[in-house]
């Protein structure tokens, strides 16, 4: 059955979503382009929480997938011609897959805080592995000049130079990305990595074998993030180690659990509201000289959203709506 | 009691030859054999720290053992993965509930059968569609009377209902050998010989292990005992002949009755 | 390459190593007691490092900032522990972690407000400048033989006090029951802040005494605390003596790295930990599962 969140949540989710198809007609760039980071990194914190939330695996180096095929993306793009991303996108994916099943491989066999170091670690050495090397500008990152384009048989399609494509590309995909994680969760594959998620032991007894399992949803969060972080590189049209980072690894799993973990929904909202908190922490006008430390301000924040907001947004959404139910029968 | 309702013609499911583990310096389990067929109930009685528990886990793939061997159907599994061991048909319950309670009882059970029955490597077609599991999964729940509470989260059972899912669950499997380790335990009285009905029905086509405190239940179903002591084997034999066996009755039944 | 620049090499793995010990030891240690994972570790040792920069200025020696600075980073972890630490107990590793991450952005900005982003050096003390001549071109330097020296007393001292005194008896009950302990009349309370406060001075004394060899710079502490990440798996959680093996085999394996394959030396050591991942997923000294 799939499981879609309660309805009064869905219509919330819907409206959202009108109002964001309208948001591109202020023609504010800054906006647009800010909420268009807003929709790369909902899908990056949605396939964390596919991990997180439903594979029970706290994976600290999910930003190495995200990096990944945005380099991808800038290593394998003609110099000065803009690349079609009918083959683009695939390859980048299919890089950052690649790289989530060999560090998965390695990392899925360890467990709990194991697992949350070995991540981590492995992440920190893509990140070195470019900051320390001359590839792709070394530590200074590198530019993407010509960003993707759609084409079929010589017809642009759209060109992701356009800041509106690019805005209803990564609309459009987070919402079919969320489609489509809520089939797979469904499925018999999505049941029984929620069961290994509960209570991995009682599945091996049950004849599963649960490595393979957890390694192809870690394959599958990795492509996904690589579809996140492929979007992103288009959107900034850079590339620098930082987006390996380890920073970026925290600040996912800072999003999902402020949407709430395992909610799927959640840490779209989570993102959403990260990055518009770090916009009001940074704005003069609004925090005052505080702004100019607003990486206290965020460290503060995060803390605050881990010790008081159980079940974090969304948590508090679903609860929220069955409350009312209840009052209403 | 005998072992007349047994059929000896039937080909032994389990060889288990010298089995044998340590840990660190106490063995656990000491060179423990014998078989087990189908139709069997063989109960396993013991003082706790006898290794009875260990040598479930050894069975299962849990652990692996040091020496020795367990063949099932003639083939060799000692060492395998506790995953290939359960999906061979050879499942086991646990003394302490082992279940996954924030889901319902039918989900509980479905993934039991699903294990059996197909591998989870589908990815579109949704869970519930798979009519097969659902059909071994609502069996097993009708078996043991959870039927009607098969959409209840699991952590809603009582104890008693939660033994009782447990067993359903090993059900769903389909295995062919059971290995059931103090099904009893924590039961009252009218739940306890429900349980023992339901082993004793099952022993018609399938081979059991059973492991039990409660002497007196075992004496009543098993046609075959074995009375473990420090990971060794004591004594083997039909109940009758264990009951007389003064050896046992030194070792376990004369300070614990 | 000569056998004496190898040894030379060898040496400064061992230095680099005991230094990693030193912090990797209070991690894990925190960990096996506490059940917490501590992403802030690495600060600890950052904030060491600025210490002594401070601090030697200030009264003119890294000796008295040595002196100086493990009771003021004793006090500081005994106080993080009391106010911050002691929400986690009862948390998932989630929330550890992102808790933990939070006091790094904390820290980190509060270092950019104190000691701004430039690198700082701190001077090594008069007696021990100088080097120890080992042939006619090749010497090695005294305050790097200071160094391990102090590192080993500690680690000999750790070793000493958990194994043979009473505090350490319970430190070690600690890590397998606390309710038991906690029945028995033990203050495990007391015993969490003493630990933590010991780990967060470790690392600080760490920083103190790296400073005078390694630049100190922002973000010294994540970088230090991901190669201690790589030593606790290798050796395996909540083992000291696990640490302190995994601490001078990657001290040694990032320095001959360094030397023999320059172009590959910043992944060398996670290799390493690949490869004990392999053959032994919870680690050298780790229980196995």
């Amino acid at each position: 059955m799939i499981v879609l969140p309660p309805r009064p949540i869905l219509i919330a989710l819907a409206l959202m979503v009108v109002a964001f198809a309208l948001i591109p007609m202020t023609g504010d760039k800054y906006w647009i382009k800010l909420i268009t980071r807003m929709f790369a990194l909902g899908i990056f914190a949605m396939s964390l929480d596919f991990l997180v939330g439903y594979t029970g695996l706290v994976s600290f180096g999910h930003a190495a997938f995200f990096g990944i095929a945005g380099y991808t993306l800038h290593l394998i793009s003609p110099e000065n011609q803009a690349p079609n991303l009918a083959w683009v996108l695939p390859v980048s994916v299919f890089a950052s897959a690649i790289m989530a099943l060999l560090i998965g491989a390695l990392s899925v066999r360890t467990h709990g805080i194991y697992f949350i170091m070995v991540t981590l670690a492995f992440a920190q050495m893509l990140f070195f592995l470019f900051h320390d090397s001359n590839i792709a500008g070394g530590s200074d990152g590198a530019f993407i000049y010509n960003k993707p384009v759609f084409t079929i048989l010589n017809w642009t399609v759209f060109d992701l130079g356009n800041r509106y494509a690019l805005y209803f590309l990564s609309l459009l995909s987070m919402m079919t990305l969320y489609l489509l994680l809520t089939v797979v969760l469904a499925s018999p594959f999505g049941a029984v990595i929620q069961g290994i998620k509960v209570n991995e032991h009682r599945m091996r007894a049950l004849g599963y074998n649960t490595y393979y399992y957890k390694l192809i949803s870690f394959v599958i969060a990795g492509a996904i993030g690589g579809y996140a972080g492929f979007l992103f590189a288009c959107i900034d049209g850079f590339v620098s180690p930082e987006l390996l980072g380890w920073r970026e690894s925290g600040l996912a799993l800072v999003m999902v659990i402020l949407g709430g973990v395992g909610t799927l929904f959640g840490p779209v909202l989570g993102a959403i509201t990260l990055l518009g908190a770090e916009e009001i922490f940074r704005d003069r006008s609004l925090v005052g000289p505080l702004a100019n430390y607003w990486q206290v301000l965020m460290g503060v924040f995060v803390i605050i959203v881990v010790l008081f907001l159980r079940g974090g947004l969304g948590g508090q959404l679903l609860q929220f709506v069955r409350r009312k139910k209840e009052q209403g029968l | 009691m005998s072992s007349l309702g047994v059929d000896n013609s039937s080909p032994t499911l389990l060889d288990v030859c010298n089995l044998s583990v340590k840990f660190g310096g106490l063995r656990a389990v000491n060179n423990v054999s014998f078989t087990l067929a189908r139709g069997q109930i063989s109960a396993i009685i013991g003082p706790n720290g006898a290794g009875k528990t260990t040598l479930i886990n050894l069975l299962s793939g849990e652990l692996t053992p040091d020496s020795g061997e367990v063949c099932h159907k003639g083939d060799v599994i000692t060492g395998l993965p506790a995953h290939s061991i359960a999906a061979r048909g050879i499942g086991r319950s646990y003394q302490i509930i082992n279940i996954f309670p924030e889901f319902s009882c039918f989900r509980n059970c479905w993934l039991a059968a699903r294990g059996r029955y197909g591998s989870g490597m589908e990815f579109f077609c949704p869970a519930n569609h798979d009519e097969k599991s659902n059909i071994a999964a609502a069996e097993s729940l009708e078996i043991v009377g959870l039927l009607d509470k098969a959409y209840l989260p699991a952590s809603h059972l009582s104890y008693g209902e939660q033994r009782q899912l447990e067993i359903s669950m090993l059900l769903a499997l389909k295995p062919e050998v059971l290995l059931l380790d103090e099904p009893l335990a924590g039961l009252g009285m009218r739940e306890s010989s429900d349980v023992l009905r339901l082993i004793k029905n099952l022993a018609r086509d399938h081979a059991i292990l059973l492991i039990e405190h409660d002497v007196e239940a075992v004496f009543a179903i098993a046609n075959e005992l074995t009375v473990m002591v420090n990971g060794e084997v004591l004594e083997t034999g039909p109940p009758d002949r264990i009951k007389e066996s003064g050896a046992v009755r030194h070792a376990y039944l004369g300070n614990g009755i | 390459m000569d056998w004496l620049s190898l040894i030379i090499q060898i040496l400064n793995g061992i230095q680099y190593g005991l230094l990693l010990f030193l912090i990797a030891s209070g991690l894990t240690i925190v960990f096996g007691i506490m059940g917490i994972i501590n992403l802030a570790h690495g600060s600890f040792y950052m904030i060491g490092a600025y210490l002594a920069f401070t601090l030697s200025q200030l009264t003119g020696g890294l000796f008295t900032a040595i002196a100086l600075g493990i009771p003021l980073t004793l006090a500081f972890g005994f106080l993080l522990e009391r106010f911050v630490i002691r929400q986690l107990y009862h948390r998932d590793h989630l929330q550890q972690v992102l808790l933990t991450f939070g006091l790094i952005l904390i820290f980190n900005e509060l270092q950019q407000i104190l000691w701004g982003g430039e690198p700082k050096s701190v001077p090594v003390p008069e007696i021990l400048q100088g080097a120890v001549a080992l042939s006619d071109t090749l010497s090695y330097p005294i305050y790097r033989l200071f160094l391990s020296g102090v590192c080993l007393a500690m680690a000999a001292t750790m070793y000493v006090v958990i194994r043979y005194t009473r505090i350490g008896m319970q430190i070690r009950a600690s890590s397998s029951n606390q309710n038991m302990l906690n029945a028995l009349g033990v203050n495990v309370r007391l015993i969490n802040s003493l630990v933590f406060a010991c780990g967060v001075a470790l690392a600080g004394v760490a920083g103190i005494l790296a400073a005078p060899v390694e630049t100190v710079y922002p973000g010294m502490g994540e970088q230090i605390l991901i190669v201690s990440f790589v030593v606790v798996v290798i050796g395996g959680i909540g083992s000291i003596r696990g640490a302190f093996f995994g601490a001078l085999l990657i001290g040694v394996t990032d320095v001959l790295g360094q030397v023999f394959l320059p172009s590959a030396a910043s992944i060398v050591i996670y290799g390493v930990m690949a490869f004990v991942l392999l053959i032994r997923p919870s680690g050298l000294f780790g229980r196995s599962e």
